[in-house]
């Protein structure tokens, strides 16, 4: 309401505000539903569990996620509240579903899950990724796709195949996290050589030798590193299409692959294109459907190209046309903001976790405003609540 | 035509309100105000204006004119006055994003500091002992931060004396807010302003750390200077 002075200036009158129904709610402080499942095993995860957190042992995390998975933020978050603990959401539950149903004489099925930046898809692959384990499936884990065109520690170029380049550092630390999510499988598997692998005019790895010597010798010398992983993963197509093992496919910001640039210069100082990488090669390669036995789950996020291509979440824009027509046919899934119910769960968790302290936010009021302020984006919340 | 009339109509004095007292001298009320004396601050937070109208104060402020509202006032669950005055002192050239940012992350790291310690402590009673609120450790680190008196220069006979005298609530508040700040300025190149204001926060409100003492060295030179007391009164 406007009032005049005598003088003419202008004075702001107070009123109350009477359709503020944020004060009608009550301070007291709720936990609306029960927000953990003991159900451990992925492989058992149904529609039911939606919305409910499952632990996962510190054996277990750090045999999968120790070369990378999580999100750095999260697993900060995780190790502080004592514990790592994985919501189960719809994209997984519909992975999971699917994978429990696959045909697996069928080409493999290729799933690409997409969303906005910090809308849940990683932690989703880390869920797909402690399933396979569980499932006994060979795992080729990329945890995220940017490191090696972003910020690759030393790019070489390759001896074997011209006009391409090596990533010598990445790979021997891609081999190192594949043996330690595989250990004990590759144990039991007892994996051979299809083919003889001249690494010089003296050294060779010949048929029918361990798979776990290939291994090795990448992780030894790192010159020969990235042409090991091509080999490793040559070796376990053939092994899937034999039928002497099921391999999944877990690679995040795949669409980092098609990126229009990297770090990465030649001489004459032009940039190096992320499909000149023998890498990338390699695991184009092992993601085509020309194999069976096996699963591809891929993520593509817009956070994994530089900012002139974030325009869209989608999969299509993020693929470019060569992703594009390299991945399709796919299935799309899409992983969403937090519904109410999950919303609600991730609350009940962190109140539980004593990581929401303040009083007030922990009532209905304060997760109204929760809700609203991020906008029931798991990020968004995340960042929220970290300091209050 | 009144003085004050005169005054109102000059350019230069439009923004200091000035009334005439018994002696005819000018005293300045709300020197660089833009709000005439009777403009009242707003009451912005939901559980005050509930009590008001359930008083029925309300009513009698219905016609009052209320000063406009600040950026920073909001009725958000996570408000806490104390904390929006301490970013405003973090916050240099006023970039308020970066001292939001720079305080709410030594929020986080205290957290985190205690909830380390929590998960750690095996009895209940060791963990009903463990404070884990930000908020609250900051509100009781300051406390224990606030000096009691404070000195000032007072020159007698040439030399100039440090005398001991009273200090005003928001003096001690500013002090303790200053100390805290220039102590977590200090550091090493890779410890960066929120974790050094995390660990002064902490120790603070244990009443140990650096701020704490320089609050009792302050207590112990009024001490010392105790003599000088009466200089207050010339």
């Amino acid at each position: 309401m406007i009032r005049f002075s005598p003088t003419g200036k202008v004075f702001r009158v107070w009123r109350r505000f009477s359709s503020l129904s944020a004060n009608t709610m009550p301070l007291t402080e709720t936990i609306t539903n029960t927000f953990r499942t003991n159900e451990l095993d992925p492989i058992n995860h149904r529609k039911d569990h939606d919305g409910r957190f499952y632990s996962i042992s510190q054996s277990v995390k750090k045999q999968l996620f120790s070369g990378g998975g999580l999100p750095k933020e999260y697993k900060e978050l995780s190790e502080t509240l004592n514990g790592l603990s994985i919501m189960v959401r719809k994209p997984a539950i519909e992975l999971i579903t699917y994978l429990n149903k696959t045909n697996f004489d069928a080409p493999v099925n290729r799933y690409v899950l997409y969303g906005k930046t910090g809308s849940g898809k990683s932690v989703s692959l880390a869920h797909i990724l402690h399933y396979g384990s569980n499932a006994g499936m060979v795992l080729v884990h990329v945890p995220w796709v940017p490191n090696w065109v972003r910020f690759p520690k030393g790019c070489t170029p390759s001896v074997i195949h011209p006009n391409k380049y090596d990533h010598p550092i990445e790979s021997v630390e891609w081999l190192r996290h594949f043996s330690t999510q595989n250990g004990p499988l590759m144990q039991k598997l007892e994996l051979k050589t299809t083919e003889t692998y001249a690494w010089s005019k003296r050294e060779m790895t010949a048929v029918g030798s361990p798979l776990s010597e290939l291994i090795d010798l990448g992780m030894n010398r790192a010159k020969h590193a990235t042409d090991c992983v091509t080999a490793l993963l040559c070796e376990l197509k053939k092994a899937a299409l034999s039928k002497r093992c099921r391999v999944l496919v877990v690679i995040d910001g795949f669409n980092s692959f098609f990126s229009p640039k990297s770090r990465v210069r030649r001489e004459d100082k032009s940039i190096v294109l992320p499909t000149e990488f023998v890498l990338t090669d390699a695991f184009l390669s092992l993601t085509r459907n020309d194999w069976n036995n096996g699963a591809i789950v891929v993520s593509v996020d817009a956070s994994a190209h530089p900012s002139e291509l974030r325009e869209s979440p989608l999969p299509r824009y993020q693929l470019g046309k060569q992703g594009f027509e390299h991945l399709d046919p796919f299935i799309p899934i899409e992983v969403p903001n937090y519904s109410e119910k999950e919303f609600h769960s991730q609350i009940d968790y962190y109140v539980e976790r004593n990581w929401l302290q303040q009083p007030k936010a922990r009532t209905e009021r304060g997760r109204a405003e929760l809700s609203f302020t991020s906008g029931n984006h798991p990020l968004s919340l995340m960042k929220l609540v970290a300091p209050y | 035509m009144s003085l004050f009339g005169v005054l109102r109509k000059l350019p230069s004095f439009n923004a200091i309100h000035c009334h005439i007292n018994f002696l005819g001298r000018i005293a300045r009320q709300q020197p660089y105000s833009m709000y005439q004396p009777f403009v009242k601050e707003p009451t912005y937070s939901i559980e005050k204006l509930d009590q008001l109208i359930e008083s029925g104060e309300a009513k009698k402020r219905e016609f009052v004119p209320v000063k406009a509202a600040r950026s920073d006032h909001n009725v958000s669950v996570f408000h806490d006055e104390l904390t929006s005055k301490f970013i405003n002192m973090v916050m240099e050239k006023g970039h308020k994003e970066v001292a939001t940012k720079l305080v709410e992350t030594a929020y986080m790291k205290i957290k985190q500091m205690q909830l380390a310690k929590y998960y750690k402590a095996t009895t209940d009673a060791e963990r009903a002992e463990i404070e884990l609120n930000p908020i609250v450790i900051f509100h009781k680190a300051l406390e224990n931060c606030k000096p009691v008196l404070q000195l000032t220069p007072i020159k007698r006979g040439g030399a100039t004396y440090q005398v001991p005298i009273p200090i005003t609530e928001n003096r001690a508040r500013f002090l303790a807010m200053k100390w805290m700040i220039l102590e977590s300025r200090e550091k090493e190149r890779t410890v960066h302003f929120p974790e050094r204001l995390a660990y002064e926060l902490l120790e603070a409100f244990n009443n140990t750390g650096k701020v704490v003492k320089r609050k009792q060295d302050l207590h112990k030179q009024c001490e010392t200077n105790r003599a000088y007391a009466h200089y207050r009164w010339g």
